[in-house]
């Protein structure tokens, strides 16, 4: 009989030991040209579709450029601010499950928007979100909800922090007042999240009355201000007294009532300023103490700055932070509000501000992206292991600088994007760098019992994997070779497996090569029956007892598990063999007559044997 | 000196004597209208409770103990839990109560039964040290035929109750994450409700059902008047059953009965110009029936009876005839003092709160107490009446056992709540798998089926989660009246679907889209508010308020919509309770418009201006 076995080492093969690395290094967004001017922002919805935007020279002066992302891949770019004659700058993008799109950028000192509703819809014309009255807009910042609501902040150049409201329909409000929790001081770069339930909070900068700066923080909830504006930066830090706070970021949940801001503060140490990035949790309309995120105590050396925080609506986060000196990027991940030790993710190879960026995902994994040297490295981590910096520039496309725009964003799964420049302004790139989550490994069903079929039918779950350009496959295994790769989720062999406790596995494979390899299930073949011998006495007096004998054995097989016997008369027994190599029984007729007694042996596959034997009763 | 002999016997029988615990006798009295004649009033607080954490007091053999050493003395009805709110509590314990009682002066001959309106969960029940039966189900009455009665001396009633509850009862027992007990309202245990001695004179009427039925405003109404009548006596009896309805004598017939057997009667009579039965005008017709046989027998049955019609018609539920909008409250029996073991003050409080901020239908999660439905049937409140099979996990619920179960808790409610007039709907359960898959589906036939032939007047209901991403579900086919357990704007959902308060409507035109033909209502919305504070904080009392202001003017926005409720009142859930408040004050569920004393909170004002403004009935 032709077997499998003979198969396996035709097709055997050599497997990776553990799944690739996620990242992808940078593609050309747009570019080599010198009409392209600067990377702008990227944002991913939790189902992993987003956008990308930039600036580029059009017609002599910057205008802004989107390009939506399909499967982690851009699509054609666009130009949003049609009609604007003059640079537009600072854009900023938010986006939503189904391919929604929201665009707001500067122009003239206002701040304008535009929306594309679904993939099936063009982007809207530029529309003013700020009203006339608020001139010099700069320093916008964005944020939409998971339901397709978005909130932009900005800064004007009266020295007030402004918040918007947009609605589901794309109509635009402002509330009749600045966040400021007082006008008359000079506040400035707003940052934003919103939650789920259509509430954001923005935390911005603002000079007390003490003539330091605060960041500060306050709800918004459509057009209406939270009446209770807090103060997230803190009068000291462990004893050491704190002085000018700035650079917030902020998370927030599905639920509006849990929310983190992160910011840097000056700590006064033994007579030295030392700066530090903190993280205060807001919850209810209160924050909590003041989590250093740095991972730095006092004495704080050169001390920490560049806060930023990536967050998902489950609570999941992604804290980073850069050191001062030496350069040191710093990170940890938050669960269930714990956090985990803030460790560092550079190899010491950072010797320039790295303007970090964190992506998280509701797996509590993320990505650190960061400048080294003249490239952007990137880092993915977990609270248990740190993978080491890969390079996302490609050199070939020339220098990269962090400080002129590096932004990152992930969806729910883990999959992130990357957005920077590359190249000298005669050929510069917006570019972007990928980390695909490798496919998981898929739920195999295990089945320990032994097979009587020698094509038993396996099984196991769909592999969903969002940014995969091609279905993944699965590559089945047995005994560790390859017997198959298709996309189906079953797999019956086209020729019996030899008998013998082999195990199998499904390593799958995404559109990008990447793999995953799932752990070992049984798969136990016996085809064979056991043998049997029965030694029954040809006469025996009725109603005295008749021994029997019956000797299995299943040699390389999977065990007899019983031995059945008919004495003939309508009487049955079954004899547990369990391992034993010899089962007993006595039967006594009480009826005179001849006799068929048949002895069944049966293995632990189903596989069953019977012998007779003829049986005179007097 | 010397003690003698007979001294020292007599001071060992007074040690090992019973410490006496008086032994009085139940007066002839209900603490409700409806029900049987001969019933006598065992409640008091002449009862003795013991706590039995180790479950020893079976094998330890309390039902025979004569000491009240280690017994306390308590009034029932009693929660044993009433005030602890302990993971212990929750999780349930086992409780004996006892009771020593004489035997009212009755005829020769006569039966006794023991009646119980509620115990939760398992009862066992022994007289005179001598086993009587056992139950097992919380929140509807049943009875136990007492033999071995001393109709001479003191006897000896002994109730132990188990409240521990297990996956496979009504509501079933589950586990946080944190591994804590789990619900949503407290485990009270014990015995929660009245206990009556019911005398029996060779004939007895278990069951009555009054069933009005009219067509139109002005139509004549047909009222049903069914009977099944017991003969306990010892040889065949022919037994006449007589009946009065309002001003209307009507004769139900004679027959015979074997002896140990059960006859029904039933008569249909016709009311010409009935005065209908209506929120507004809670208008009750008395209904009397007498049986009697040869040699003295007889029983004697009395309720309240209301005319109206209420029915699901053209995608809305009409009563008399009438589209409704009505606006309510759902509640839990749960008093700050008394636990689950709710006394009549407590229950007229809940009565007097709906009816000042206007609500005319009380959702409940269980059958609730026979003293409410009359106040119900009373005060003119219709009450969405619904057995405890909530959020009963797939895996449970295709359980043949559980849902024979919940087949019989369906068949007791209607058997024990049909003649109230307030009663608007039978509702087989709340929040389900919100998938529902072929248990569910199954589940769901069945219960309707079983709910129209035990009363084909009244809808059948059901309250699910309402997950708009869920879609249309063939399920609910069966289903009159759909509850929505609508928390936009308050709890998030699956993947955050219902953060966004500006969604409801949206989500309830999709529900609508999805259910035309079928009555839609909402029997849960609203947020917790347990202090004052921001409007922007979620948890506080302004918060709260406007969430509620927000639904209700959505809701006002459905013409189709058949009503709604809020939540009424603070009730204890269970431990660690959050509710989606990041300020809680576990174990309270705050979503209640009414604190736990029955302090208004704004959003009562709110409710309060809503209900009042929405025509709830009529042209």
């Amino acid at each position: 009989m032709r077997r499998i076995g003979a198969l396996i080492a035709v097709l055997l093969i050599t497997l990776p030991a553990t799944a690739q690395a996620g990242f992808v290094p940078a593609v050309a967004v747009d570019g080599p040209s010198a009409d392209v001017l600067s990377a702008g922002d990227v944002r991913l919805a939790r189902d992993g579709s987003g956008a990308v935007t930039w600036l580029r020279s059009d017609a002599g002066a910057a205008h802004v450029f989107v390009s939506p992302l399909v499967l982690g891949t851009p699509g054609a770019p666009q130009r949003l601010d049609t009609g604007q004659v003059n640079a537009s700058s600072q854009p900023r993008v938010g986006v939503s499950s189904g391919g929604r799109i929201l665009v707001t950028w500067v122009n003239d000192g206002r701040l304008y928007a535009s929306l594309r509703p679904s993939p099936l819809e063009a982007f809207s014309p530029p529309a003013a979100v700020s009203g006339a009255g608020l001139a010099g807009v700069h320093d916008p910042s964005l944020s939409m909800t998971i339901n397709g609501k978005a909130y932009a902040g900005f800064t004007t150049s009266g020295g007030d922090v402004w918040a918007a409201y947009m609605a589901v329909d794309g109509s635009w409000f402002l509330p009749d007042a600045p966040l400021d929790v007082d006008p008359a001081r000079s506040a400035a770069r707003s940052a934003v999240a919103a939650s789920g339930d259509g509430t954001a909070l923005f935390a911005w900068t603002e000079t007390g009355a003490d003539g330091v700066s605060h960041v500060f923080a306050r709800r918004v909830i459509r057009q209406r201000l939270g009446s209770v504006p807090r103060e997230a930066s803190v009068g000291s830090l462990d004893g050491r007294p704190g002085g000018s706070a700035d650079s917030p970021g902020v998370g927030m949940e599905y639920d509006s009532s849990y929310a983190w801001v992160v910011f840097r503060q000056d700590f006064t140490d033994a007579g030295v300023v030392t700066s530090r990035a903190l993280a205060r949790r807001l919850k209810a309309s209160d924050f909590g103490p003041p989590t250093p995120i740095d991972g730095l105590s006092f004495p704080a050396g050169a001390g920490a700055d560049q806060p930023r925080i990536a967050f998902t609506g489950r609570g999941r986060g992604t804290f980073s932070s850069a050191l001062g000196g030496p350069f040191a990027v710093m990170a940890t991940l938050l669960k269930n509000n714990v956090f985990a030790p803030t460790g560092r993710l550079d190899a010491g190879t950072v010797a320039a501000p790295p303007f970090a960026v964190p992506t998280t995902a509701d797996d509590e994994s993320g990505t650190v992206s960061w400048q080294r040297g003249v490239g952007i490295v990137g880092s993915h981590f977990t609270t248990k292991a740190t993978e080491p910096e890969v390079e996302l520039s490609v050199p070939a496309f020339g220098p990269a600088d962090a400080s002129a725009g590096l932004e990152a964003s992930a969806d729910r799964a883990g999959n992130a994007a990357i957005t920077f420049a590359q190249g000298d302004p005669s050929a510069r790139r917006v570019v972007l760098a990928l980390y695909d989550l490798p496919p998981r490994a898929p739920a195999a069903h295990n089945d320990a019992r032994w097979h009587a079929e020698g094509r038993p039918k396996l099984h196991w779950a769909t592999v969903v994997d969002a940014w995969s350009p091609t279905p993944v496959t699965y590559r089945v295994e047995i005994d560790h070779v390859a017997v198959a790769t298709q996309t189906g989720t079953t797999y019956r062999p086209s020729v019996p497996i030899v008998d013998g406790d082999h195990r199998w596995r499904i390593v799958t494979t995404d559109g990008r090569g990447q793999q995953s390899i799932g752990i070992d299930r049984f798969l136990r073949i016996d085809t064979h029956q056991p043998r049997l011998e029965l030694i029954a006495p040809l006469k025996v007096r009725h109603g005295a007892a008749a021994s029997f004998l019956a000797s299995p054995t299943d040699v390389g097989g999977s065990g007899v598990s019983s031995v059945e016997l008919d004495f003939g008369d309508g009487s049955k027994a079954i004899l547990r063999v369990n391992g034993r190599t010899q089962a007993r029984a006595k039967h006594r007729y009480s009826v005179a007559g001849r006799r068929t007694v048949r002895a069944t042996a049966v293995d632990q596959a189903g596989n069953r044997r019977t012998v007779k034997a003829r049986i005179t009763v007097k | 000196m010397r003690v003698p002999p007979s001294l020292l016997l007599l001071a060992v029988a007074l040690a090992l004597a019973p410490v006496a615990q008086a032994a009085t006798t139940p007066p002839e009295k209900a603490l409700y209208h409806d029900g049987p004649t001969g019933r006598y009033l065992m409640n008091g607080p002449d009862w003795l409770v013991r706590r039995d954490a180790h479950d020893v007091g079976e094998k330890g053999r309390w039902f025979a103990e004569s000491s009240t050493g280690s017994w306390t003395r308590v009034s029932v009805p009693n929660a044993w839990n009433a005030t602890d709110v302990s993971n212990a509590s929750m999780a349930g314990s086992v409780t004996w109560y006892r009771k020593d009682f004489r035997v009212p002066k009755a005829a020769a001959g006569t039966a006794w039964l023991i009646h119980f309106d509620n115990v939760r969960y398992r009862a066992t029940v022994w007289l005179n040290g001598k086993r009587l039966g056992a139950h097992a189900g919380a929140y509807l009455p049943w009875e136990l035929r007492v033999r071995g009665l001393d109709a001479r001396g003191a006897n000896r009633l002994v109730v132990r109750v188990d409240n521990r509850t297990r996956k496979t009862d009504l509501p079933p027992a589950r586990l946080t994450v944190e591994g804590a007990p789990n619900g949503g309202w407290w485990n009270y245990g014990g015995i929660l409700g009245d206990v009556y001695l019911r005398g029996v004179h060779g004939v007895d009427i278990e069951s009555v059902r009054v069933t009005p039925a009219v067509s139109c405003t002005t139509c004549a109404a047909s009222v049903s008047v069914s009977a099944t009548v017991r003969n306990y006596a010892r040889r065949r009896a022919r037994v006449s059953v007589k009946a009065q309805f309002g001003s209307i004598a009507v004769n139900l017939g004679k027959r015979a009965i074997g002896a140990g057997g059960a006859g029904t009667y039933s008569k249909t009579v016709q009311v010409p110009k009935p005065h209908l039965w209506s929120p507004g005008d809670p208008f009750l017709y008395d209904v009397s029936l007498a049986a009697s046989a040869g040699g003295g027998a007889a029983a004697g049955y009395r309720v309240y009876s209301g005319i109206r019609s209420i029915a699901v018609r053209a995608g809305q539920l009409q009563l008399n005839g009438f589209p409704t909008h009505f606006r309510g409250m759902f509640f839990h029996e749960d008093d700050p003092v008394h636990g689950g073991a709710v006394p009549p003050e407590r229950e007229e409080l809940f009565v007097k709160l709906m009816k000042d901020i206007g609500g005319t239908v009380l959702r409940t999660h269980y059958p609730v107490s026979p003293y409410l439905h009359e106040l119900a049937d009373r005060r003119g409140l219709m009450i969405w009446s619904e057995i405890p099979v909530y959020q009963v996990p797939h895996e449970v619920l295709a359980k043949s056992s559980v849902r024979a179960l919940a087949a019989r808790m369906l068949s007791d409610d209607i058997a024990a709540n049909g003649n109230h007039p307030s009663v608007m709907a039978w509702s087989i359960a709340n929040e389900l798998r919100a998938r529902p898959a072929g248990t569910e589906t199954r589940y769901f036939s069945d219960q309707a089926k079983l709910a129209k032939r035990l009363d084909p007047t009244r809808p059948v209901a059901l309250a699910i989660a309402a997950y708009a991403s869920i879609g249309c579900q063939a399920a609910y086919k069966p289903i009159e009246l759909i509850g929505l357990n609508s928390y936009f704007g308050w709890y998030q959902g699956p993947d955050g679907e219902l953060a966004d308060r500006d969604r409801l409507s949206g989500a309830m035109d999709a529900m609508r889209a999805c259910y035309p033909r079928q009555a839609l209502a909402v029997t849960e919305f609203g947020a917790e508010g347990n202090r004052s504070g921001p409007i922007e904080e979620r948890g506080t009392y302004e918060f709260q308020a406007d969430l509620y202001d927000y639904h209700l003017n959505v809701y006002a926005s459905k013409p189709w919509l058949s009503g709604a409720t809020g939540t009424l009142q603070t009730f204890k859930a269970r431990p660690g309770w959050d509710g989606g408040n990041p300020l809680p004050t576990p174990p309270f569920h705050d979503k209640g418009v009414f604190d736990y004393a029955g302090k208004p909170k704004p959003a009562a004002a709110v409710v309060s201006r809503w209900y009042h403004q929405t025509k709830q009935y009529g042209p």
